[in-house]
């Protein structure tokens, strides 16, 4: 005990001491240390520069201080999808932590690395005019083949990644279509099924009415909903039949056989040049109108006209 | 054999003799014309790393080393206190710029960057170093071609930016007409200032018109002091931001530590502050609570009981006032 009263007597003195020299302020149980403080020497930063800095001319250094080139719209573009997709990434994953868009930092590296990019495109933009105008080559020649930074295996292997990774986005690309006309045909089929069941119950429901006595309008039935029928197509279907039993409908029965409308009485003999009514006007090529056909002569007649014909 | 030897030596010292003589007035035409050197910017940088660096780190350097022609290698130094024996390494290879990575507990690691007799001489923090060989990276160039530097605005506004802009162009910037360089220009080197930071990145350039794929590597150089000697010397400048690493690592072990203790007082100072009932709403609320029969039983008596009470004293009122009447 006599230890530890003696070290807070000591530490009482010190502060007392410190409160004494007004390095304590009230209210404050401990000596508050000065704040750090960082060396800028400006003066000598600068005389520093004069005396290392090169003058030498720019070919030498190639170094330029350049603002970021403009947007490229196609990067603009871009932009916004991805802030777009990312706002929707956030909004349907609570999970996730909700950040503002400003400074969210997956936003934030996608926008860091399109400024370097755009500062190193002001750069190009700037130089190469620059180099040529010091009448400098810059383009390699294509058969020119040097040692490059990145070995030709190295840069296999990143093809092969990047192929990878195309594959990849295609094969999800082409499920999500999948997913999505899955869902289209299932949507359509559930249409077509209530379309179906709602035509049905019209119908029932017109039958009912028929039965009933309410209507007598039995159009449904031939369904008038379908398009206008051509004449022909009528006429057609009054001559060969259209629906229905097929079997059968030419044979006689007991009313077409006892029908006797269409029976026209012989001619008699006699009548050569008759114009009864059951005389049929043929139409071929060896009749004269108002005539019958042309009568073969008899056979002694054929040989007298022949034996002429000789002559 | 012996004599003729001697003969020989005689002959090639009165050759020697000979020719520091007057040279000749007229030069042979089929002489070859002297070479005039054009390499007039001679930096040499040693690149290398003291002991203890982590393999990622190593890549970087190893990057680096591949992208500068003008430098030196040299094998991995002993880590010792005073590093002014750098100096008189680079005397020995004859370098005026010195690189020196410096790993710490292989996970940080620092950069030295020194202009070599007389200074200034940075030291950084690397971090978020991506190298080379990273697959994401598509971009290739030359090996040894002159990359173009480009600084960002920032660079002109702070004395310390722009010494630090010169010494990166001295470092980083090809010589021309180096022997090991190609004469092409195929890639960028950025500079940028970013929170308070310099952010490196190579880029490749495809097309004239700017169009550019990312070469690597990548880092960000964090720096920490400028000094007035080649590693060492006064301080001319400090970063105000810069935490190092074990310390930022530290505050984070810090609030994980008191995260329980943090969750327990909030825990308990809540409990005390919304003890108890805060305030009534109705103060007929509780009518509907409970059995109703005993609910208006309760209420009745409380009725009588203030009726009593009541009464008692509208009597004693009574009884008071018509004497006050009279």
């Amino acid at each position: 005990m006599s230890s530890s009263e003696s070290e807070l007597s000591d530490s009482d003195i010190e502060l007392q001491e410190a409160f004494a020299e007004g390095r304590l302020k009230p209210g404050l149980n401990k000596v508050e240390a000065a704040p750090k403080q960082f060396t800028n020497n400006v003066g000598g930063l600068r005389q520093k520069l004069t005396e290392f800095k090169l003058d030498l001319p720019w070919l030498e250094t190639l170094d330029l201080v350049s603002k970021q080139a403009p947007l490229a719209p196609e990067l603009a573009a871009q932009m916004l999808i991805h802030e777009q997709k990312r706002e929707n990434q956030l909004k349907n994953n609570k999970k996730l932590p909700q950040v503002d868009p400003s400074v969210d930092p997956v936003l934030n590296d996608f926008k860091r690395e399109t400024m370097f990019h755009r500062q190193a495109q002001g750069t190009v933009m700037e130089a190469l005019p620059k180099l040529k105008a010091l009448g400098l080559k810059t383009i390699r020649p294509e058969d020119y083949f040097a040692e490059m930074a990145k070995s030709d295996e190295h840069m296999q292997k990143i093809r092969a990644h990047l192929m990878q990774k195309q594959v990849q986005k295609q094969r999800s690309e082409r499920v999500k279509q999948l997913r999505s006309q899955k869902k289209e045909g299932k949507m359509l089929q559930i249409q077509t099924k209530l379309a179906r069941q709602k035509e049905k119950k019209m119908i029932l429901e017109q039958v009912k009415k028929v039965r009933k006595g309410q209507s007598k309008d039995l159009g449904f039935l031939d369904g008038k909903n379908k398009g206008k029928i051509s004449d022909k197509r009528k006429l057609r279907d009054k001559k060969f039949g259209f629906g229905g039993k097929k079997r059968g409908s030419k044979l006689n029965t007991k009313d077409s056989a006892s029908d006797i409308s269409e029976y026209r009485r012989p001619k008699k003999p006699g009548m050569k040049k008759g114009k009864g009514p059951g005389m049929k006007m043929g139409k071929g090529p060896g009749m004269k109108k108002g005539k019958g056909p042309a009568k073969r002569p008899g056979k002694n007649k054929r040989i007298k006209s022949r034996a002429k014909g000789k002559r | 054999m012996k004599k003729n030897n001697k003969r020989r030596h005689a002959e090639i010292a009165s050759e020697e003799n000979k020719a520091p003589g007057p040279l000749p007035a007229v030069r042979h035409s089929d002489e070859p014309v002297a070479k005039k050197t054009k390499w007039t910017n001679k930096q040499r940088v040693l690149v290398f790393c003291s002991r203890g660096i982590n393999y990622r780190d190593r890549h970087l350097m190893e990057d680096l080393k591949k992208l500068m022609p003008h430098h030196k290698p040299e094998s991995k130094v002993e880590r010792s206190k005073s590093l002014t024996v750098v100096n008189e390494m680079c005397e020995m290879k004859n370098c005026n710029k010195a690189v020196m990575f410096e790993g710490r507990k292989k996970m940080d690691l620092y950069l030295w960057l020194a202009n070599v007799p007389n200074g200034p001489s940075v030291k950084f923090l690397v971090e978020n170093v991506y190298t080379m060989s990273e697959l994401k990276l598509t971009g290739n160039c030359l090996r040894g071609s002159r990359p173009l530097l480009s600084f960002d605005p920032t660079f002109k506004e702070k004395p310390h930016f722009l010494l630090l802009k010169e010494l990166l162009t001295q470092i980083f910037g090809v010589p021309n007409h180096h022997p090991k360089s190609q004469p092409f220009f195929d890639h960028v080197y950025t500079f940028t200032i970013l929170d308070n930071r310099i952010w490196f990145r190579n880029f490749q350039i495809l097309s004239e018109d700017g169009a550019l794929a990312e070469v690597g590597p990548r880092f960000v150089l964090n720096p920490v002091k400028i000094f007035s000697g080649s590693f060492g010397g006064a301080a001319l400048w400090e970063n105000p931001f810069y935490v190092s690493p074990a310390k930022y690592r530290q505050q984070i072990r810090l609030a994980a530590k008191n995260k329980y203790l943090n969750r327990v007082q909030q825990k308990a100072h809540a409990s005390t502050a919304n003890s108890g009932d805060g305030y009534k709403m109705t103060p007929l609320d509780d009518i509907f609570q409970g059995d109703p029969l005993k609910k208006a039983q309760e209420i009745e008596s409380k009725e009588k009981e203030e009726k009593q009470t009541n009464g008692v004293k509208a009597k004693a009122t009574r009884k008071r006032l018509p004497r006050k009447k009279k």
